[in-house]
């Protein structure tokens, strides 16, 4: 990485960071109490931004696989690979705040609704995507299947969007909100979408050097890493 | 548990697991990057 890549790197992640903390002083200090649910209620505004950044994660890995099966370009696998690790962690969190949530609202961890159902379909899927990359070993064979997997797995992001709107479930299909909270919650989108593009494009990069690295040490005479192109390789692999 | 505290608990666990996770990417990329420039010099 250049030093100037470097410096706008560091700029970015510090920009996010300043982005959520003075999302988390206006939510804490600023937003008002929701009349019938109460402070409970403020959990939203992390809870909606992150599960629309599982989407556009679970539509990343969507994207790169199409393009990796019409090109078959590593990178794109890489890229697939990138999109659907930070589809789980982030399906995660949603679980997890929602979860806390209806322990508070509906006095239960969790219930079967549709919406739920298929939010942890959803995490298990992107969860079984990295069991099936750990037992296929030729890596070409391996990106192939990984691909038409995660093109069949994304089918249940729109059955996690419709459930609540297409079915009976006590998780809300649409929330209205004071001008005061909608304005809070379009600040939380900015912070959690930055956080969001950043581990991609980070595990990203680290998918393709470990790539390299990996190519590398198979192969002693290969070209060197991208940060030691013009120079001679000096002993091979580390 | 209070709702404040219920409250208090997602924030932690959802911004911790996500900036958590965005810090063990950067800390790996950065060693590559080390590595990159410890091969170039």
């Amino acid at each position: 990485m250049s030093r100037r890549t470097r410096i706008l790197a560091s700029m970015y992640w510090v920009a996010t960071m300043a982005l959520t903390g003075l999302a988390i002083w206006v939510v804490a200090f600023h937003t008002p109490r929701e009349a019938t649910m109460g402070t409970i209620q403020k959990i939203f505004y992390l809870h909606l931004p992150v599960a629309i950044n599982t989407f556009l994660a679970c539509m990343v890995s969507f994207i790169a696989s199409i393009a990796f099966l019409a090109q078959r370009r590593r990178v794109w696998d890489d890229l697939a690979v990138a999109g659907s690790r930070v589809a789980v962690q982030m399906c995660a969190v949603v679980l997890i705040t929602g979860m806390i949530w209806g322990r508070s609202a509906w006095g239960q961890w969790w219930t079967w609704s549709p919406r739920l159902t298929f939010s942890l379909v959803l995490l298990l899927l992107y969860v079984v995507y990295f069991v099936i990359r750990g037992s296929v070993e030729s890596p070409q064979r391996r990106a192939v299947v990984c691909a038409v997997y995660a093109i069949i797995a994304f089918l249940d992001v729109p059955l996690v969007y419709l459930s609540a709107r297409l079915m009976p479930d006590i998780h809300p299909a649409s929330v209205s909100l004071a001008p005061e909270m909608k304005r809070t919650l379009i600040l939380w989108f900015l912070p959690v979408t930055l956080l969001n593009i950043g581990l991609i494009v980070t595990a990203f990069r680290v998918n393709v050097q470990t790539r390299l690295h990996a190519q590398n040490a198979f192969d002693p005479m290969a070209d060197p890493l991208p940060a030691a192109a013009g120079k001679p390789a000096v002993g091979g692999a580390p | 548990m209070s709702d404040l505290g219920y409250t208090i608990l997602a924030y932690v666990v959802g911004l911790g697991l996500t900036w958590g996770y965005g810090l063990l990417l950067v800390i790996r990329c950065m060693k590559f990057d080390n590595r990159g420039e410890g091969a170039e010099s």
